[in-house]
């Protein structure tokens, strides 16, 4: 949404769309994760009146899409693939691939045994 | 030999304001395992590498010293070249007024 | 013996080899003793007690790098008169991923990749925490490039540390006195955002109008929140 999304662009790896909107997505879910978690809390506390519980419920309810977690996917860095992406270096396989073999990933080689 | 039932309370109380733990003998529901979770929206948020090492961000950090920013040059002289052809940006129209008036002038 | 590097004269007589005399009187020279140490395994100091207090790991994918700087680290620690046990090798961790060759389908054809981390443990025996903080200090402003490093620190306090934190938090929380409330990553955690909702006019509605909860003072120097709030919630 508009709204939410940085005024100027703040993405050091490659752009696209989708990769601008899924951060989007990721800041405002950390910045709204604290009162999720609140209403979360004052849901599931069965020492509170139901009317509040209630209450927090549809709050939780009310706030936009993108504050929640479920919204964000992990996209590749390098080439902004929404699949097959390796959590470990944040990228899709074959752009891992690419770059082990071209030796841009500390550490990984080619595995024989 | 049988310890009164108070007596575990009581050491449970005072466990719990040590630890800082939630007093809670009954098994309540209460929630607190919402509040025990880690907060991931820090590590979600970093997922992307950030643009960093620009040369505005430079220009901020060093403010007194010279810095050489070569698109910027090439878009102000052609800003400059536009409007000596005349070709520059239209000047802003503060009121309504001002505004209305070219617009019949065009007419 | 170590080889000594003879500089060539200058005149033009250099060509000429130097007299038996004067090269067994350059023999006989000796490097200064710290100079010589560096051609030999690193010292190490004996423990008195055996008590840990530091655990260093160093973490690294190329073996090289790793032993050079752990043998850096044993002078560091000998010339800083900590003893220190190691470096021990650690189990190394391999890690292997499986990747199709292709961009796109033909699954039959993959390729595999690994990592492996090489590990060394330095255990310092017996040191003062002031001294293993300047060690630990030393190496991280000599960092080595591609080498990582761990510490789990343990210090010892004397007998009746209790009354001198509680005199040294009182002093603390004096200077600070309100200066840190906005420090941190967590600045509005979930468990003020529950004290912020429940008072927030919606709630207190939903709870029959009642008058808004008194929520008691955080006590003195535990900065987490810990009062039970259910108990508040019934308020």
């Amino acid at each position: 949404m508009a709204q939410f999304r940085a005024k100027k662009l703040d993405l050091g790896c490659f752009v696209n769309v989708r990769n601008i909107r899924d951060h989007t997505k990721r800041k405002v879910f950390a910045e709204h994760e604290a009162e999720r978690q609140a209403l979360r809390y004052i849901i599931r506390n069965t020492s509170l009146s139901q009317r509040a519980r209630a209450q927090a419920q549809l709050q939780l309810t009310q706030m936009h899409c993108y504050t929640r977690s479920t919204q964000i996917k992990n996209r590749c860095i390098m080439g902004g693939k929404g699949r097959g992406i390796m959590s470990d270096f944040n990228m899709g396989r074959y752009q891992f691939r690419i770059n082990a073999l071209a030796g841009n990933i500390p550490g990984v080689k080619k595995a024989s045994w | 030999m049988s310890v009164p039932r108070s007596r575990i309370l009581d050491l449970a109380k005072v466990q719990c304001r040590i630890f800082s733990t939630i007093f809670n003998p009954e098994g309540l529901r209460l929630g607190n395992k919402v509040l025990r979770q880690r907060l991931k929206g820090p590590s979600v948020a970093a997922y992307y590498p950030r643009r960093v090492g620009t040369l505005k961000q430079l220009q901020k950090a060093y403010p007194g010293w010279e810095t050489w920013d070569e698109k910027e040059e090439d878009r102000i002289e052609g800003l400059q070249v536009a409007k000596m052809r005349g070709k520059g940006a239209p000047k802003k129209k503060r009121t309504a007024a001002e505004s209305k008036k070219l617009g019949k002038k065009k007419k | 013996m170590v080889t000594m590097i003879y500089s060539a004269p200058l005149d033009a007589k250099s060509h000429l080899p130097l007299d038996k005399a004067t090269i067994s009187s350059l023999d006989e020279l000796r490097l200064p003793r710290a100079v010589y140490a560096a051609y030999l395994r690193p010292l190490r100091r004996a423990p008195q007690y055996g008590v840990p207090v530091c655990d260093l790991q160093l973490r690294s994918y190329s073996v090289r790098n790793l032993e050079l700087f752990a043998d850096t680290a044993m002078r560091a620690a000998y010339y800083l008169n900590l003893p220190a046990k190691g470096p021990v090798p650690l189990p190394r961790i391999t890690e292997r991923w499986t990747v199709p060759r292709a961009n796109f389908i033909f699954k039959k054809s993959q390729e595999n990749f690994e990592r492996r981390t090489v590990r060394r443990l330095i255990q310092i025996q017996d040191g003062e925490p002031e001294v293993v903080r300047a060690w630990l200090g030393f190496l991280e402003k000599h960092q080595y490039h591609g080498v990582g490093m761990k510490a789990n620190v343990w210090e010892w306090e004397e007998l009746g540390c209790g009354k001198k934190m509680e005199e040294e938090a009182k002093a603390a929380a004096e200077e600070t006195n309100g200066l840190w409330e906005g420090f941190g990553r967590r600045k509005l955690g979930p468990e003020e955002k529950v004290r912020e909702l429940l008072n927030s006019e919606p709630f207190r509605r939903a709870m029959h109008g009642d008058a808004p909860m008194i929520l008691p003072e955080k006590e003195g120097r535990g900065q987490e929140y810990k009062t039970p709030l259910h108990e508040v919630g019934r308020g």
